[in-house]
This record gives structure tokens, sequence and C-alpha cells, in this order.
């Protein structure tokens, strides 16, 4: 969805942010979205302070709960594909050639998702 | 119906939050199909429970989780066997397997009980990650209420390899869960929880205040009016998935 979404609004985007962390591209607060991205996932105090901050400064306050809220949802959406072994659907096969790009069948579960 | 509150923020948090979140703590306080209150809210303790866990936090560590053995540090008297469920899907859900799911099933964990125990971890990890990720305290859980387990099972499911677990099939028109999703128009994650139905209900309610309404999702342009556009939402989401080894 970040490949369609920065196309629809024109943005560039280094989609191996998503697997690297080393943001490239023109989406505003891009780098400081990604350091709050990772620290809510590591739960670190001084890792999420600094993000919070760094993210309060360049979008907004607003902004900063959203960011959370988008990554706590994600928090959760992962753990339902993991703990109920779904395979990928249609739209998910869709994607095949950037997920190969990106290497993400490399992470474990991909044997399993793999549709027979 | 229990309130969670987010008034001692010091930011001004959208009252979508606090709406979703107090409809699942209303959830917990009543029995669902195969958990009394009691028992779902002990799960819920035992999420919190997880991240603590000396026993947890070594397996994570390891090679493989079958390396670690031991007891967990458990918050409820819970069955193990449910203890150990519900720690493994909090910290280290990305390395259970179909084989790990089979030998749940085979020590007597039903399949709808499997379901409920899903639905209940991973409300309360995106509950929980939003208060921490705010720096705010976690939120008092509510207290139990009265009443047994329906039992309730859609009169239709299948298990055709779409996944480990039985689900409602994609065409739900005329189900009872004919409002889980548009039919024949969804995803398997969505369905994935369809056993039990009202953790479905939870997910769509939880996403529209995280994240958006599931009949959004894709389409790449809406932002839904939050205070992110979305390529910032995406570049979030992106991240927080692959750090967690999200294959999906």
């Amino acid at each position: 969805m970040l490949r369609a979404s920065s196309e629809t609004h024109a943005q560039d985007v280094d989609l191996q942010v998503v697997m690297n962390g080393d943001y490239r591209g023109d989406i505003a607060g891009g780098d400081a979205l990604v350091a709050l991205a990772e620290a809510v996932v590591s739960t670190e105090a001084a890792a999420l302070t600094e993000a919070r901050t760094r993210v309060t400064a360049e979008l907004g306050e607003a902004a900063l709960v959203d960011a959370v809220g988008v990554a706590s949802n994600f928090q959760r959406m992962v753990r339902i594909a993991d703990t109920t072994g779904i395979v990928l659907g249609r739209f998910e096969t869709m994607t095949e050639g950037l997920r190969a790009d990106l290497d993400i069948n490399r992470f474990a579960a991909a044997r399993s998702a793999s549709p027979a | 119906m229990p309130m969670v509150s987010y008034d001692d923020a010091p930011y001004a948090i959208r009252s979508e939050f606090a709406g979703s979140h107090s409809r699942f703590w209303a959830r917990l306080q009543q029995p669902g199909a195969w958990f009394t209150s009691a028992e779902r809210i002990d799960i819920a303790r035992e999420v919190r429970a997880a991240w603590d866990c000396p026993v947890c936090a070594e397996r994570k560590a390891a090679l493989s989780p079958q390396m670690v053995a031991g007891e967990h540090t458990a918050a409820t008297g819970l069955p193990s066997q449910v203890v150990d469920v519900v720690h493994r899907m909090t910290t280290d859900a990305a390395r259970l397997t179909r084989s790990w799911y089979d030998a749940q099933i085979a020590e007597g964990l039903h399949e709808g009980e499997y379901v409920e125990i899903v639905g209940t971890v991973v409300a309360m990890v995106s509950i929980d990650s939003f208060a921490i990720g705010l720096g705010l305290p976690l939120r008092e859980l509510p207290e139990p209420g009265p009443g047994e387990p329906t039992g309730y099972r859609p009169s239709s499911v299948e298990q055709v390899g779409d996944a480990w677990v039985p689900m409602v099939p994609a065409d739900n028109s005329g189900m009872p869960e004919a409002d889980l999703w548009v039919a024949g128009r969804t995803a398997n994650v969505i369905r994935a929880m369809s056993l039990v139905p009202d953790e479905v209900r939870t997910l769509c309610d939880l996403s529209d205040a995280h994240y958006l309404a599931m009949g959004l999702v894709r389409q790449s342009g809406v932002d839904a009016g939050r205070a992110l556009n979305r390529s910032q939402i995406e570049l979030v989401a992106g991240r927080v998935s692959a750090l967690n080894e999200c294959y999906y």
C-alpha cells in the first residue's frame, strides 16, 4: 500500500525503507515516522520519548497520535496473520514482484503463507 | 459500558480511540463464545504479563523457540496450556508453526477457544501499544461480568488450506456473518478470526479508529481525514510490519 499511496500522492520513497529503516524520499516527516514506528515495536522508553518529540516537532501532536494509532494497529494485524497461519490471498499475490524485490519472503513464515 | 479514557494524555486524542477501546472493554465484561468474562480478562492480564516473562524473553532470543523450556511467569490461574499460547502469541508470534497449532488442538484446546484467544491477544497488544507509544499508563482492565460462554459457531465454516483455523467462507451472503465483509470481497487477514465472529467485529472497530475503515483500505488515495496523509500512514504500517517479520 505504501507504493500505491506514494504513487497516488506523487511522492517519491525508496520502498526498501520498510525492510532496512533507511528512509529516502519526500514524504513529510518520513524519517521521524520511521523512527517512531521502530520505537513502538521496541517499546524502549528513551527511543519512544525521542521519537515522540521529533514527530511532534515536525508534524504536530495530532499526527503523533495518529502515527502511534497506526503503529499499534499493525502490532495487531501481524499477529493475526502469524497466529492463524493464513496464506496470501488474490490481492496480496498481485504484489509478488514487489515482495521479491524487498525480500519479504525471507521471513520464516513466508514458506507456509504461499498459496498451495 | 466501562469507559476507557485518555483525558490524562498531554495530547488531544481523537475520541474514536477511547470509543473503540471502551467497546472492547465492554466485550471483555461479557462472556465470549468460548470463555467467560473472567477468563477473557485473565487472558488480557496474561498478555501484559508476557512482556515481562523471563521464559518468553529467553525463548525470543533463542535461535529456535524449541530450545527453551520452563514455566512462564503467569499472572492468573488460567490452565498452563492457555498461558503458554497467550505468551507465545504475544511475544514470539512470527515463529509459530502449523505443527505447533495442531499440537495445541491435539492437547485439548478447541479451535474456537484458540481463535478467541487470538482475538483477545491481538486487541490487547494493539490497545496497550497505543498507550505505551504515547507514554501513557496502561488502562485499567474492567471487572468481569456474569454469564456463561455461548458456544456459538457459525453455521458454515470451511478449512480449505487458506489458514490453520477454520473460517467463514468468503461468500458470506445470507449468513448471520454477512455483516463481517462484503460477500466475496475480503482478505484472509479479515476472515482469519471469523470462527468467532465477534473477534472480526472488534477487528473492524479497532481498525476504523487506529488505521482506516476496512472498506477504505484498498483505496490508496484515501486519507480518511487523518492528521497523516496516506503515504505517511503506510510508511508507519510498512515499517512496523517488517520489524515484526510479517510475510503478509
